[in-house]
């Protein structure tokens, strides 16, 4: 069955990340587009069709954090950005699990980039553990209305619609005190902080 | 005036980071900010907090497309197929019997060997919530479909903003009922270090890591359980499965 797919260019794609339009059709056209073409560098490097999609899917996370953290800036093509990052993931992994793995790789490390903004997509993989339970600590309401609001990018008045308070004040109140919570589980795990850090100063 | 009281309110930095303050008090603000090093670090911690929350807020969105997408992209796999093999519908008629023989050679030697899904079979058990608790009017929707066994519709509907933990770890494990073993890691890897199904979830992982064939990943959790007389689930990793899988890398 065929399914019928928007289509972007790379322009769109990163304006509708950043600008929060478009974004489930945004990650469907990268998961049509580019899945096959990334799988191949993994299965024919050690790896199987289940490491592809679980690699692919941090490749995405990797690439949409970074977009929204305005990292990304069109130096490269959307392909080529994405190609990095599932590379550089992959190689990781790879270390990770033995050397046995890592000498059937001896070729690529002579292709090892030095790219600093590729190189926080594995930091962000490695904490992402710590990331979900510092988010885990803030509770359902708290998480829903920081997220409503920082990631999907709803108004005070929207997320008044999705949580059961009395006005917006109150809302804006709580969302207030969400974040602060948050900035000091964040202050008291330091290699999360770090890792964030760099995105937000790096 | 203590420097603490002389700082703007929690509210005003939280303003300024959302982009809500008008141009004379944005550049008062700014003014501030260029001349006071403790401004500036709250400044920082607060799009640090931001910068959490939409790495999460990604991390939420891809997972819950993630698995409707690799079901369409693989079910489109076979119609690409169909063209090759009436291209070398020679080639492969050629080798069909001696490829036969090998499967079933494979499937002979397997049946009497260790492979992943046998071992993730025997290990195996079955997580209830029936010791615990019955389905009461507190209990979530999901802990009620999880008791009822429709697994299934727990992985078809679920909707990570609206879980508690608790109810996060079932749709892990309902996922790795249900076969989707890649998401069921996803979950798992999701589970709160404080919530109390934490050690619950590192045993389920080291299964799901064992049947996706992620060795390493596998023994390292197995170890740790097998080596912690306190774990629950230690009397389930026995020195001869650990055994069986080093042997499987």
């Amino acid at each position: 069955m065929a399914v019928h797919s928007k289509l972007f260019t790379d322009g769109e794609l990163i304006r509708n990340l950043t600008e929060n339009v478009s974004v489930d059709d945004s990650i469907r056209f990268l998961y049509r587009q580019y899945f096959d073409f990334l799988k191949t560098f993994v299965i024919s490097n050690s790896g199987d069709i289940h490491d592809a999609e679980d690699i692919f899917q941090e490749v995405i996370i990797s690439f949409i954090s970074l977009v929204k953290a305005g990292k990304f800036r069109g130096e490269s093509t959307v392909k080529t950005f994405l190609y990095s990052i599932n590379r550089n993931l992959w190689l990781n992994e790879l270390k990770k699990r033995g050397s046995s793995q890592q000498r059937e790789l001896k070729y690529e490390h002579g292709k090892e980039e030095n790219d600093a903004t590729v190189g926080l997509a594995i930091e962000s993989r490695e904490t992402s553990q710590r990331l979900m339970a510092a988010i885990g600590e803030l509770g359902e309401t708290c998480k829903k209305i920081l997220v409503l609001f920082y990631f999907e990018s709803c108004s005070i008045k929207e997320i008044l619609g999705a949580v059961n308070y009395e006005n917006e004040q109150v809302v804006r109140n709580k969302k207030h005190k969400c974040l602060k919570k948050l900035e000091e589980t964040i202050r008291s795990d330091k290699v999360l902080y770090q890792q964030l850090k760099q995105y937000v100063n790096g | 005036m203590s420097m603490d009281e002389s700082l703007p309110s929690n509210d005003k930095i939280i303003s300024y980071l959302d982009g809500l303050m008008d141009g004379d008090e944005r550049s008062d603000f700014e003014a501030r900010l260029r001349q006071d090093p403790q401004l500036q670090q709250q400044l920082e911690d607060a799009r640090i907090a931001v910068e959490a929350v939409r790495q999460f807020g990604a991390r939420e969105r891809v997972g819950a497309l993630h698995r409707e997408l690799m079901k369409e992209l693989q079910t489109e796999k076979p119609e690409a197929r169909v063209i090759n093999i009436r291209r070398t519908v020679r080639y492969t008629m050629a080798v069909a019997a001696s490829v036969l023989l090998i499967l079933v050679g494979v499937q002979t030697f397997n049946y009497f060997h260790n492979t992943p899904d046998r071992l993730y079979n025997d290990a195996f058990v079955d997580y209830s919530l029936s010791l615990e608790r019955g389905v009461t009017q507190n209990a979530s929707e999901i802990e009620a479909e999880y008791k009822r066994g429709a697994y299934d519709r727990i992985v078809a509907n679920v909707n990570s903003l609206r879980l508690t933990a608790r109810d996060s770890f079932l749709t892990a494990v309902s996922f790795l009922k249900t076969g989707q073993t890649a998401e069921a890691i996803h979950w798992l890897l999701a589970v709160d270090p404080y919530s109390p199904n934490y050690q619950d979830a590192q045993f389920y992982l080291s299964l799901a890591y064992l049947k996706n064939k992620n060795y390493k990943k596998a023994l390292d959790l197995m170890t740790g359980i097998h080596d912690d007389p306190k774990h629950p689930y230690h009397a389930n990793i026995s020195d001869a499965l650990i055994e069986k899988v080093r042997k499987l890398q």
